[in-house]
């Protein structure tokens, strides 16, 4: 008896403290030779602390996520002279290992400038995830082919810009809902090596200052023809009129009336919320609707963010990271208008110390609360604390977060100049693995411990109506015990990243799922009832009578 | 340092109004030539000299505040500094000035405080006040406590530390122990407006609405030219829907600091949820109008500072 009851005890101790799960770097039992090469010399190019964007997508539909790299080039060349600045694909062979196959695949990108983010997103719904990579230089359109090749249609495709606009990022939505994957694209300046400016004391050079040099240009909003085909409606849909320094891009319906709706960090500028009229038009409105600054009224250095609903009250809110001494900002959305909390939920304290640059909503323990991940490093290496680690600020019941850096593992817990990285589960085990380049180094690939025990849900959506992708669809889950959860389909995330489509609800300890609720970017409604958890689940969107795809 | 400035500054002027041999003249000759002694009689004679012009009394009066520093008179270093100050109030030289005026005399007198008062308690405050400005934040906390421990009851300590405190973004409990700091300083000064002011902040970090109101009322109430007071309760009320009462704190915030665009973006957000457009049309039109007033200053202010991209680094040029 008093053994079942000393049992019963050290049971009761283990539920009182749930175990957090750990990240390991699994990058090292793989061969591969790239590195995030932004071709650092004491001659400072403006250009350079952006290197390394991540897509994290299912290139050969073999059911496990692999990895893109975009890479840098030689300055003040601009073109990649040689292997080390190829671009990588990292073909997911199972068991941790991964292997490059841009060579064989055509996306090494010799012919390519210097990169900076990457889009995936299956533009023409031929069931195969194409790539869209930001440039300073040309930026490329990759079909995927569907035998392991990518083809540049860049040519083709009406995917222009204006001379010497550096394009950072980029991301895949559907803003008309004709159910084809339209484009916007992130620019933050016109900028060359040979209009790049220098800035040294005492004889070392050092990045100069971005509001004294390079001007604010805006996004541009490419729509979808189809048929490979973009027009340029930049002008038409409003984009034209606000510029900015754009950094990440996060996709989400923020007001709920069944458009998309695009938010943009900008670096030392107002951010932007571009609200969709549903008439092509886009009015911004990061102002009035309270997101445009901190509560300050500063422009602060804004990098990656991200749009999910963090206290599941069924609202997107926005986070973004920004620069030591600034604070990470997140935006808890009220309906009408956004609301600055990062005081409240002790963000601002936590984030002080850190430069942030990639950034993402990730329930890495699956308790059902999305947790905060930050890849982080300051943008020159000349001051002490330039070198950084990532940091996970664990969400508290939708509160507020406290960090758990600490208890992420060593892998984790690497000091460098973090740039992209990209959210997904690599081994389908159901808890969300990270991937993150950091500048001339190795990128690690974190493979998340999976052992907290909490359950989980995961659903892959295939749109027949809508895009195939089914970026823009909504997801409410209800569990047995009357809990509500939310999210949805959105690969935009961070910097310069693009990451796993699939929609991922971690559910603390249910085991049972009541009823799934899909509301469709074209507007379907489909309710699933009593699910089993810790699996994926494809669901294909129902199709409307008579309504062929376009 | 005072003497070298001194001919910097004042050296090569001559005097058209008051002539070549005027006392005024003889004054600023003797205080460049460091007889300073002999010269700052001739110079508080020139100031009090009607016929002298504003622009010669200028440059007397920098020779008097060089003499002054020499000659370590305070009460006349103010009193030539005090001339210039309401003569040439943002003029960049007399500001200059009055930087290195203040900074020599505020080290002067902390010299004289140690050498004269050794065991006085305000020397450990000046210590301690010393590691704050180094942000030695672990060294300035600790001797603060030990001021503490001598003079258990001297307000504005609690306070100090409290401010320490909540810049410590690493220590856990940090936020908790300020707040017992901020409490204890309100029992021995219930009128120190900015410890009330920072229980709202603490109150507004973990989402205690109600009270942070309560504390930045109080704040206003002990010091109603408190604009960031005002600025928080209109913001903390905002934010628990009372939109209505957010009006009044927010437009005396304006009214207070109309040069912040923080208060007018604030003020701007509660006018539109209220219906009142054009008012909050208004607003947005100050906040881009002040935002980009400071902005403009940062930008002018680093160039002046990091200088423009040398010409050398121009690329155009470097081929």
């Amino acid at each position: 008896m008093r053994r079942l009851l000393a049992a019963a005890l050290l049971l009761g101790a283990a539920f009182a403290q749930q175990k957090h799960p750990h990240f390991t770097d699994v990058a090292p039992h793989s061969r591969f030779s790239y590195v995030t090469n932004n071709d650092l010399s004491p001659r400072k190019y403006f250009a350079q602390p952006m290197c390394g964007g991540v897509a994290m997508f299912d290139f050969d539909n073999d059911g496990r996520m692999d990895i893109f790299f975009t890479n840098g080039a030689k300055l003040p060349e601009l073109k990649k002279t040689g292997a080390r600045f190829h671009n990588c694909l990292l073909r997911n062979k199972g068991g941790g290992e991964f292997e490059d196959v841009a060579g064989t695949a055509g996306l090494a990108g010799e012919e390519l400038d210097y990169n900076f983010g990457v889009a995936a997103g299956d533009f023409d719904n031929d069931g195969h995830e194409d790539l869209f990579i930001c440039s300073a230089g040309r930026n490329a359109l990759y079909r995927n082919n569907g035998n392991g090749t990518f083809s540049d249609i860049t040519a083709r495709s009406g995917l222009t810009k204006p001379p010497d606009t550096m394009s950072i990022g980029a991301a895949w939505f559907d803003y008309d809902n004709d159910g084809l994957l339209d484009l916007v694209v992130a620019n933050y300046t016109t900028w060359s090596p040979q209009t790049d400016k220098r800035c040294a004391a005492a004889g070392l050079e050092y990045y100069c200052d971005p509001r004294l040099f390079y001007d604010a240009v805006p996004a541009r909003l490419y729509h979808n023809l189809g048929h490979g085909r973009f027009e340029d409606v930049t002008e038409k849909s409003g984009f034209g009129r606000a510029t900015g320094k754009g950094m990440g891009i996060s996709i989400a319906d923020f007001n709920d009336d069944g458009y998309q709706d695009v938010f943009i960090a900008n670096d030392t500028e107002p951010n932007r919320l571009f609200l969709n009229k549903g008439d092509g038009i886009f009015e911004e409105q990061g102002l009035p609707m309270g997101v445009a600054y901190n509560d300050t009224s500063n422009a602060v250095s804004s990098m990656g963010s991200d749009a999910k609903d963090y206290d599941n009250d069924g609202k997107v809110d926005i986070f973004y990271n920004d620069l030591m001494g600034q604070f990470f900002a997140l935006f808890r959305n009220q309906g009408d208008s956004f609301r600055y909390v990062s005081q409240q939920t002790r963000l601002a304290r936590l984030s002080r110390p850190f430069s942030g640059w990639s950034a993402a909503f990730i329930d890495y323990d699956n308790d059902g609360w999305k947790d905060l991940y930050s890849a982080n490093g300051d943008v020159d290496d000349n001051k002490p604390n330039a070198r950084q680690h990532d940091t996970m600020f664990q969400n508290l019941g939708g509160k507020q977060f406290q960090d758990v850096s600490e208890e992420m593992g060593e892998g984790f817990l690497r000091t460098g100049f973090q740039r992209g990285s990209a959210i997904g589960d690599l081994n389908n085990d159901g808890f969300e693995d990270i991937v993150v380049t950091s500048l001339n180094e190795r990128p690690r690939i974190l493979m998340n411990s999976a052992d907290s025990g909490n359950h989980w849900l995961a659903l892959e959506l295939v749109g027949r109506y809508s895009n195939r992708d089914a970026i823009g669809a909504k997801v409410k889950v209800m569990t047995e015990s009357g809990r509500t959860l939310y999210n949805h389909v959105s690969v935009s995330v961070g910097f310069m990243s693009s990451s796993d489509k699939r929609v991922h609800f971690g559910l603390g300890a249910e085991k049972q799922v009541t009823s799934v609720e899909i509301r469709w970017p074209r507007g379907a409604k489909q309710t699933l009832a009593d699910l089993k958890t810790d699996q994926y689940i494809k669901i294909e969107e129902p199709l409307p009578r008579q309504t062929p795809r376009p | 340092m005072w003497r070298m400035c001194l001919v910097g500054m004042v050296g090569g002027f001559s005097f058209a109004a008051a002539g070549q041999d005027s006392p005024a003249q003889r004054g600023v000759d003797l205080a460049i030539s460091g007889r300073c002694t002999e010269a700052i009689l001739l110079l508080d004679q020139a100031m009090r000299d009607e016929h002298i012009k504003t622009a010669e009394k200028r440059t007397v009066s920098t020779a008097g505040i060089r003499c002054s520093m020499l000659l370590n008179q305070q009460n006349d270093v103010m009193s030539f500094l005090a001339w210039l100050q309401q003569q040439y109030p943002r003029d960049p030289e007399i500001l200059f000035l009055a930087v290195h005026v203040f900074s020599d005399l505020s080290q002067r007198n902390a010299h004289e405080l140690m050498s004269s008062s050794p065991e006085s308690p305000l020397v450990i405050q000046l210590n301690a006040e010393s590691f704050e400005k180094r942000r030695d934040v672990a060294r300035a906390i600790a001797e603060y406590r030990i001021l503490l421990r001598q003079v258990p009851d001297k307000q504005g300590i609690h306070y100090r530390i409290g401010g320490l405190l909540m810049s410590q973004s690493s220590m856990a409990d940090a936020p908790e122990e300020a707040k017992k700091e901020f409490q204890e300083e309100i029992k021995l000064n219930p009128q120190n407006a900015s410890a009330e002011f920072y229980l709202g902040e603490l109150e507004l970090q973990e989402n205690n609405l109600s009270q942070a109101i309560e504390h930045y009322k109080r704040a206003t109430i002990i010091y109603p030219g408190f604009a960031e007071a005002y600025g928080r309760l209109g913001g903390a009320l905002l934010d628990s829907g009372r939109t209505a009462d957010a009006v009044a704190p927010l437009e005396q915030a304006v009214i207070l600091k109309p040069d912040d665009p923080a208060f007018h973006l604030s003020l701007a957000t509660v006018y539109l949820r209220s219906g009142r457009k054009a008012d909050a049309e208004r607003e947005y039109a100050l906040q881009k109008s002040t935002s980009e007033k400071i902005n403009q200053n940062i930008k002018t202010l680093r160039k002046t500072v990091s200088g423009e991209p040398a010409a050398a680094a121009d690329p155009a040029k470097q081929r």
